[in-house]
């Protein structure tokens, strides 16, 4: 090397020392400068962006495996403006495709691109399959075309893009649509057991991070989805029961009315129908349906009322169990009794002479009632009413439960008064569910069974099946027996509408005055009958309840005859044979084949 | 004199700078050739995380495809949907007192639901890997000899005395 070379190999040294320092110094200063967030937050948005994975929503399946509740795939549509060539022609179709505004459209795709600013604009979301197909239809001719030199050959809709997503859809539209709600397009349950259980069908969300290197691509973690359920609802006895509830409803011209079916040995509810039904795949009617915000969208569960003589099967349990009277025991109808400082008298005001407590039931006297209160004393008969569970909520698995109101001596509202009328079923609310979990003591030798509509919870590993919940034991074995037969003989001699042949069945009328402001309407009532049967190993509990009918305001004449329409069918639905077959078949057991060695 | 020796001894400049060349090139042509590497490992990678990129996406839209699929076998089995079919191929409800009632031994009522088998029931053990991605080199090897031994009717332990 020559000396006079050196200084240009110490230039040169001196440039690459200086370069070195100023890349050293410049990695130190943009991460220690006040704005050094903004760099890396602006580096990061190179590097990829955040992304939060929604699981996909759980199934809704009735107790067959029928699907109640699942999920379609729908699309956002939206314009990339950059790419974005006829602002006009996309505009004109979407309008016209999706029935939407064209000036908001062409608002939309005729803005300008703005690079990070304005760069997507969202024109419509929830867009069916079958639209989206159609836009794409479009696009592909029209490329087809220009492939081939054809010009002007369709709507230009380059920039339009499509991304598709999951949203809930009902396949039976309104069938059991109170049981089931719905969510709306964020995701959100609404009402019955999409609202209960909107935590486990909605599942997990996770946020992952999506580079855009290729070189840091990971698998995306496994998002296990919502948990499926099944219900303990029968698609067919619902649709039945809904079918059955729709024509006797417009053949008494009532406002409404409402059947549950439960199954009284476990508590599964069968069936729920009520008259408004809300077609769940166009919840946003919501409000055609139920017009006034105070009408509930499970009239089983969140409608209370005073439930009228179908409360005497409780008074009559207390009376029974507490040992005041027996089912023989006399009782002479003066038509009138007085408790409290008032007068109580008989749905028809007239005496009815000597009876037994089976008599009392059979032809529901008020006077009867109040004096089995009378008999028992407050204190022992509301806590009777308080083991049945009246005042709480059942804790069936559906939003909106409402608990009525049972108020007891010491309340500030509660009258002596109180203690008569409340035994034939006024001045007490309830809600229909809570009355068929109290009854169904009497079915289960005193136990009562929590209703319930959902039978299993199904995560991609287990199906974990709920079992019978035990509410309480309000009652005796023997007490339950005997009211049983009672309720079956008192349907027997009164020769009810309610009676199915070949079937025992056991249940209560229940007319009930609708309290007002100015009190008690005469000329409004509900009519109801809560029955079961076959009483022997009972299998089915039907609670009909009728609101405000007009071709007559007894129970006995609307709710008793839509009672044994129901049962006419249900027995056909749940394989149950007649009574006499059934007693054949348990004297003589058929032996099974021994397996063959 | 000195200088002589030197000269004699020396090598000729050619033959340093050949040298020289040769270690630079070598150099050169070591760090290409990791770099080479590199490359293509890095290519590899990057396209290997692109297919995962696409393959998730075509994961999530073929899930979107079941959904779909389901809810369309839902809809056209829905109780309305089958109860309009039933009727137009002739059928009808029957009635409580047309019903005749079989005894058919064994059976014990139509079955619920079942989606998922119970807690603690066994489950299906779905299609394995291959042992290869699944065991260690070692055990892999320790597998294929016994099954070696197996096959020749070697036994695996020595019989107890």
């Amino acid at each position: 090397m020559r000396p006079e070379s050196n200084w240009r190999y110490m230039i040169v040294g001196i440039a690459f020392a200086i370069g070195g320092l100023f890349i050293i110094g410049q990695t130190v200063r943009v991460q220690v400068i006040p704005s050094s967030g903004d760099i890396i937050e602006g580096a990061n948005v190179f590097a990829g962006h955040e992304q939060i994975i929604y699981p996909v929503r759980g199934q809704i399946y009735d107790r067959w495996g029928n699907v109640l509740a699942a999920n379609k795939t729908v699309y956002e549509i939206g314009v990339d403006l950059r790419s974005v060539q006829s602002p006009e022609d996309i505009a004109l179709v979407l309008s016209g495709l999706l029935e939407d505004d064209y000036d908001r459209l062409l608002a939309l795709t005729s803005q300008e691109y703005i690079e990070r600013i304005a760069v997507y604009n969202l024109l419509a979301n929830f867009v069916s399959v079958e639209d989206v197909n159609k836009l794409r239809d479009m696009i592909s001719t029209r490329n087809q075309a220009e492939a081939q030199g054809i010009l002007d050959s369709g709507p230009n809709l380059t920039g339009l893009l499509f991304y598709p997503h999951l949203q809930r859809t009902y396949p039976e539209d309104d069938l059991a649509s109170n049981v089931l709600g719905f969510v709306s397009q964020e995701g959100q349950g609404y009402f019955g057991v999409e609202e209960y259980y909107d935590d486990l069908l909605a599942g997990t969300p996770q946020k992952v991070w999506i580079p855009n290197d290729p070189n840091l691509v990971e698998e995306l973690p496994e998002i296990p989805p919502g948990t499926d359920l099944v219900l303990t609802i029968d698609r067919n006895i619902q649709a039945t029961v809904e079918d059955i509830l729709d024509a006797s409803v417009e053949e008494v011209g009532a406002v409404g009315g409402t059947i549950v079916v439960m199954h009284p040995q476990t508590g599964e509810i069968l069936a729920m129908a009520s008259t408004r039904r809300l077609d769940l795949n166009q919840y946003w009617n919501y409000a055609e349906v139920f017009p006034d915000p105070q009408l509930p969208f499970n009239t089983a569960v969140s409608k209370t009322f005073e439930p009228g003589s179908t409360f005497k099967i409780l008074t009559m349990a207390a009376a029974l169990d507490n040992g005041d009277v027996k089912p023989g025991t006399p009782f002479v109808d003066t038509g009138v009794i007085e408790i409290g400082g008032i007068n109580i008298r008989n749905w028809n005001n007239a005496a009815w002479g000597p009876q037994t407590m089976t008599g009392c039931m059979q032809h529901s006297l008020n006077v009867c009632m109040a004096w089995l209160g009378q008999e028992m004393g407050a204190d022992r008969y509301y806590e009777y009413l308080q083991n049945f569970g009246i005042g709480r909520n059942t804790g069936v698995d559906l939003a909106g439960e409402s608990p009525g109101r049972l108020k007891i001596p010491g309340d500030g509202d509660w009258f002596p008064s109180e203690l008569g009328t409340n035994t034939f079923g006024q001045g007490v609310s309830i809600n229909m569910t809570q009355l068929m979990m109290a009854t169904s003591s009497i079915i289960n030798d005193g136990k009562m069974v929590t209703p319930h509509v959902v039978q299993s919870i199904v995560n991609p590993d287990n199906q974990y099946n709920i079992t019978i919940q035990v509410a309480g034991e309000p009652l005796y074995k023997k007490t339950a027996r005997q009211l049983n037969q009672m309720l079956t003989d008192s349907l027997v001699e009164e020769a009810s509408d309610a009676l199915v042949t070949g079937y025992s069945v056991a249940g209560k009328t229940g007319t009930s005055e609708i309290p007002t402001e100015f009190g008690y309407s005469l000329e409004q009532t509900h009519a109801s009958f809560l029955g079961w049967g076959p009483v022997d190993d009972p299998q089915f509990m039907v609670y009909v309840w009728i609101e405000e009918p007009q071709t007559s305001p007894w129970g006995s004449v609307i709710a008793a005859p839509i009672f044994s329409e129901v049962v006419e069918r249900l027995v056909v639905l749940m394989d149950i044979p007649p009574d006499a077959l059934r007693a054949s078949l348990k004297e003589a057991p058929v032996e099974e084949d021994a397996p063959e060695n | 004199m000195n200088n002589r020796f030197v000269n004699a001894y020396r090598q000729a400049p050619w033959r340093t700078q050949v040298k020289a060349i040769g270690i630079v090139a070598a150099a050169v042509v070591f760090l290409a050739l990791i770099a080479g590497i590199y490359l293509n490992v890095t290519a590899r990678a990057a396209t290997i995380g692109r297919q995962i990129q696409e393959i998730q996406s075509d994961k999530e839209i073929t899930q979107q495809r079941i959904e779909n699929l389901e809810s369309q076998l839902a809809r056209l089995t829905a109780a309305s949907t089958m109860r309009e079919r039933a009727e137009e191929m002739g059928f009808r409800s029957a009635g409580r007192d047309e019903i005749v009632y079989l005894v058919v031994p064994g059976y014990t009522g139509r079955p619920l639901a079942e989606l998922a088998p119970e807690p603690g029931q066994p489950q299906e053990v779905p299609v394995s890997l291959p042992s290869e991605f699944t065991l260690s080199l070692i055990d892999w090897a320790r597998e294929l000899v016994s099954q070696v031994a197996l096959q020749n009717g070697v036994p695996l332990e020595a019989p107890a005395p």
